[in-house]
């Protein structure tokens, strides 16, 4: 499956793209957020394998106009029986447009191709980036879950923010009206 | 001028004396959407259409200041 956007795509993760993940995964400046960093690309592989298999999962590779990876971003414990995913391993390393739209799409897709009625982030309570790029997008802030994560053996705590269909579209709208820019 | 500088302090969340010297590697608040934010203004102040690939590499505060002068 393939999610067209106008600085980007995204489509769903191959076996082939473990090696780009292990890569990306690794880098400095992303792997002191993630509480589990791929070892090698054999255990990247595993990985990928169990997460395509899996039904509560929706992994996608950011791809930019050239086809070129430059992410990654996915949907994960999705529950259609309430009707709500986690979103989260969001990485890209492209440009603020193509980080955004990244956004916008997995946004869409939950909404209006999974009809979701609200997806969530966990995120580590040290990355403030990440966290203020949330409110910033109208996150709903829904309380810290202490001691979510065990981050080379210290017990970190995550930050619960909710979006749902109404905020996706004040954010777009937000986007369209500052750049005339018309996100899909 | 001066009004667009104190836009973009509030977006990045610092004081004008401040900004001169921010980088958005380094600055928490400076992240995806506040850096759409801050371009917005610079280009609504800019005479000319500037490129997003310009745009995109604007990360320092010193920078910012001097497109918008």
């Amino acid at each position: 499956m393939i999610l067209i956007g106008k600085t980007i795509q995204l489509r769903n993760i191959l076996i082939k793209d473990s090696k780009f993940i292990a890569t990306i995964r690794k880098k400095k400046s992303v792997s002191k957020y993630l509480n589990n960093p791929p070892t090698d690309i054999n255990h990247q592989i595993k990985w990928t394998r169990e997460n395509i298999k899996n039904k509560g999962t929706r992994d996608f590779i950011i791809l930019n106009k050239k086809r070129k990876k430059i992410g990654t971003i996915a949907l994960n414990d999705i529950d259609f029986k309430k009707r709500s995913a986690e979103w989260g391993r969001w990485i890209c390393l492209g440009n603020s447009f193509q980080s955004i739209e990244s956004f916008l799409l997995l946004l869409k897709y939950s909404f209006y191709n999974l009809k979701l009625k609200n997806i969530y982030s966990l995120t580590n309570i040290k990355n403030n980036k990440v966290l203020n790029f949330q409110i910033r997008s109208g996150g709903k802030y829904c309380g810290t879950i202490k001691n979510k994560y065990l981050m080379r053996g210290k017990k970190i705590h995550a930050v619960k923010y909710t979006f749902n269909k109404k905020s996706y579209l004040k954010l777009k709208k937000k986007i369209v009206k500052a750049f005339n820019f018309n996100f899909q | 001028m001066s009004n667009s500088i104190n836009e973009i302090c509030k977006i990045l969340k610092v004081s004008k004396k401040k900004l001169i010297k921010l980088k958005r590697k380094t600055c928490e608040e400076w992240d995806s959407l506040a850096h759409l934010e801050v371009m917005f203004i610079v280009e609504k102040n800019s005479k000319k259409r500037i490129s997003i690939n310009k745009l995109e590499k604007l990360n320092k505060g010193a920078d910012i200041i001097n497109l918008i002068k």
